[in-house]
């Protein structure tokens, strides 16, 4: 084993941590509320950006239907972007390390972006999936931005780590960064699919992809660290969360179709209607329960297991050797070792 | 290499895409101007019938009018993107396609009318030709947001308040149908069919559609319900003449998507 461990020349800001899981926590509402938008069909309630009806904060009186949606995702959209301002800032003056204070400048400079996005796809609603799927995409990475930024500011992250070699198999180092990718392309199929740009089968396919990648991932994990709590709970919690993933996203599709007056006949029928045109409208009549709840928990879900990716991505790179460094330590330990050698 | 040019590549794509929209309208718009107007000799004949649906109606649940109580204080929270009454299917918009109507220009009827009243739109399916005025008024005591989504015209998305005057709006290019929606209340849908020709009609609460002065001609009639499909069938209108074509319209047992059956024409000439 490596005798090298993990050294950060700085202490752990308290404060500084606690607001990065704050500022997360609010950005799961700010998609939760995203979700809703989408879910209820009400992006274009309402038709001016940034103001909204000509006002930053509307009356009272208009307050209603999509209204409700709309208005409250853009309220909770400044929030979190003024929160997120703080946070760059208390990072730029809090923490001693340069890259964590440009990586909040980068973070604040996302969500400016993200808001921008959101704009255009206001301004422009004929463009709806062009849009609106950059502007999933760019949420959920914000989300798993601010993750990252609560990992590097945790006490966790400043305690010693022995670097440790990973073990056989595909280092866990690329397995890890292999989910991030994994995930984030799933993110984009399914906001294709929500955002009507194809149909379901590439999110299907993404499905199938996401679970066997992070299946891998997480079994590989504890199998090579059961015994590191840093590395295995993250494990066990993305395991958890795939089970929860898959199963609402067969219901979510099961009432989607129930509600576009096209219910599902089966298993069978199920794969039948797997294709690559996007679906027709989303309801016969209008969005209903559980529809709304599920889809919007669904993409909560997703959110979270990106966001567990990122944690197991980042402390991964963190304590396992890079695999050159774990195949010279091999080499050393076969070197010393005669017996073994000769094994 | 592809991450130095992909943002290049992506706005590529999105300025082609601008302007494959805006070719396609100029040479539509070209066509049309080609076209000779149509010069009746009087012996324009009408095409009739009735929608008929056949089967169980499918038990569609009250509208959730519960976001906005402007709305749910109307009272009515009856769906109306299926409606049939005594098995006769309402809001099929019908229309005819064939040279005699399709190879001439004809006059602009007056605007057209789409109101908001009890949070729907009224009349839930409209027909409109290309360049006639849609006039879109709000009688509600709430806001509406008017957004239609068309793919070959010009969209828009406008707030409407109650006491708004009204929105007058045109699409100039054939469309059928465009989808409208009201953004504030999901449950607000409208269809319109735009046609170069006024040759068109909505089933009404029996079913039934006329459409009347169809240049004599052989022609193709399309039958369009918003959740049963679109449907033809060929008919003859001969001088003078009535030509009563119905349709029925059966959906499978999952409710989706129709069978078509087709009713033999009768055919009267005075």
């Amino acid at each position: 084993m490596s005798s090298r461990a993990t050294t950060i020349d700085a202490k752990p800001n308290r404060g500084l941590h606690l607001f990065a899981i704050f500022v997360a926590v609010l950005t799961v509402v700010l998609l939760l509320a995203g979700a809703l938008v989408t879910s209820n069909e009400a992006g274009d309630s309402v038709p001016d950006w940034p103001l909204s009806f000509g006002r930053w904060l509307i009356a009272s009186g208009r307050f209603n239907g999509g209204v409700r949606y709309e208005y409250s995702h853009r309220f909770i959209a400044g929030t979190v972007s003024f929160a997120t301002f703080i946070l760059a800032v208390w990072a730029w003056f809090g923490d001693r390390r340069r890259w964590v204070k440009r990586f909040a400048l980068v973070v604040f400079g996302g969500i400016l972006a993200q808001a921008m996005i959101g704009g255009v796809r206001v301004l422009f609603p004929s463009y709806k999936p062009l849009i609106a799927v950059p502007h999933a995409l760019i949420a959920q990475s914000f989300f798993g931005a601010i993750v990252a930024l609560a990992v590097f500011t945790s006490r966790s992250w400043f305690n010693r780590h022995e670097v440790r070699p990973d073990g056989g198999g595909l280092a866990l180092r690329r397995l890890t960064a292999l989910s991030l990718g994994v995930v984030l392309g799933q993110l984009v199929l399914g906001a294709g699919f929500r955002h009507g740009a194809f149909g379901l089968l590439p999110h299907a396919l993404g499905a199938v992809a996401v679970a066997v990648v992070i299946a891998w991932t997480a079994a590989a994990t504890l199998r090579r660290h059961r015994d590191d709590r840093y590395l295995a709970r993250p494990a066990w919690l993305l395991l958890i969360l795939l089970v929860v993933q898959l199963t609402l996203g067969v219901l979510a599709y099961i009432t989607r179709m129930a509600v576009a007056g096209q219910p599902l006949a089966g298993v069978a029928d199920f794969f039948a209607r797997l294709q690559l045109a996007p679906l027709p409208s989303l309801s016969l009549q209008q969005p209903v329960e559980p529809m709304i709840s599920l889809t919007a928990a669904h993409l909560v879900i997703g959110a979270l297991t990106l966001a567990t990716v990122v944690v197991l991505t980042l402390r991964s790179h963190q304590v396992l050797a890079p695999q050159a460094e774990a195949v010279e330590a091999g080499a050393n330990a076969l070197a010393s070792s005669p017996r073994k050698a000769a094994v | 290499m592809i991450k130095r040019y992909a943002p290049a590549l992506l706005l590529a794509v999105f300025a082609l895409s601008l302007l494959a929209g805006c070719g396609g309208k100029d040479a539509a718009s070209a066509r049309k101007k080609d076209r000779p107007d149509y010069v009746s000799k009087g012996d324009e004949g009408t095409i009739t019938g009735k929608v008929i649906f056949v089967g169980t109606p499918p038990q569609l649940e009250a509208i959730n009018m519960t976001g906005d109580a402007a709305c749910a204080a109307s009272g009515d929270a009856s769906p109306d993107v299926i409606v049939i009454n005594n098995g006769r299917l309402k809001n099929v918009f019908v229309y005819v396609r064939g040279a005699g109507v399709d190879d001439y220009r004809f006059p602009v009827g007056p605007p057209a009318v789409l109101d908001q009243k009890n949070c729907r739109y009224v009349p839930h399916v409209l027909g409109v030709q290309a360049g006639q005025t849609l006039r879109i008024t709000n009688s509600d005591q709430t806001d509406h947001n008017v957004h239609p989504t068309p793919k070959k015209n010009q969209g828009f998305n406008i707030s409407q308040a109650h006491g708004d005057q009204a929105i007058e709006r045109r699409f100039d290019n054939e469309e059928v149908m465009i989808p409208v929606q009201c953004n504030q209340h999901n449950w607000m849908r409208a269809n319109i069919g735009v046609l170069d020709h006024p040759f068109f009609a909505v089933s009404g609460d029996d079913g039934s559609f006329t459409i009347k002065n169809v240049p004599p001609g052989d022609y193709t009639l399309v039958f369009w319900h918003e959740v049963y499909g679109e449907q033809s069938v060929p008919v003859k209108v001969a001088a003078r003449s009535t030509v009563t074509q119905d349709a029925e319209y059966k959906p499978d047992a999952m409710g989706k998507p129709a069978v078509f059956l087709r009713v033999a024409p009768t055919v009267v000439v005075p």
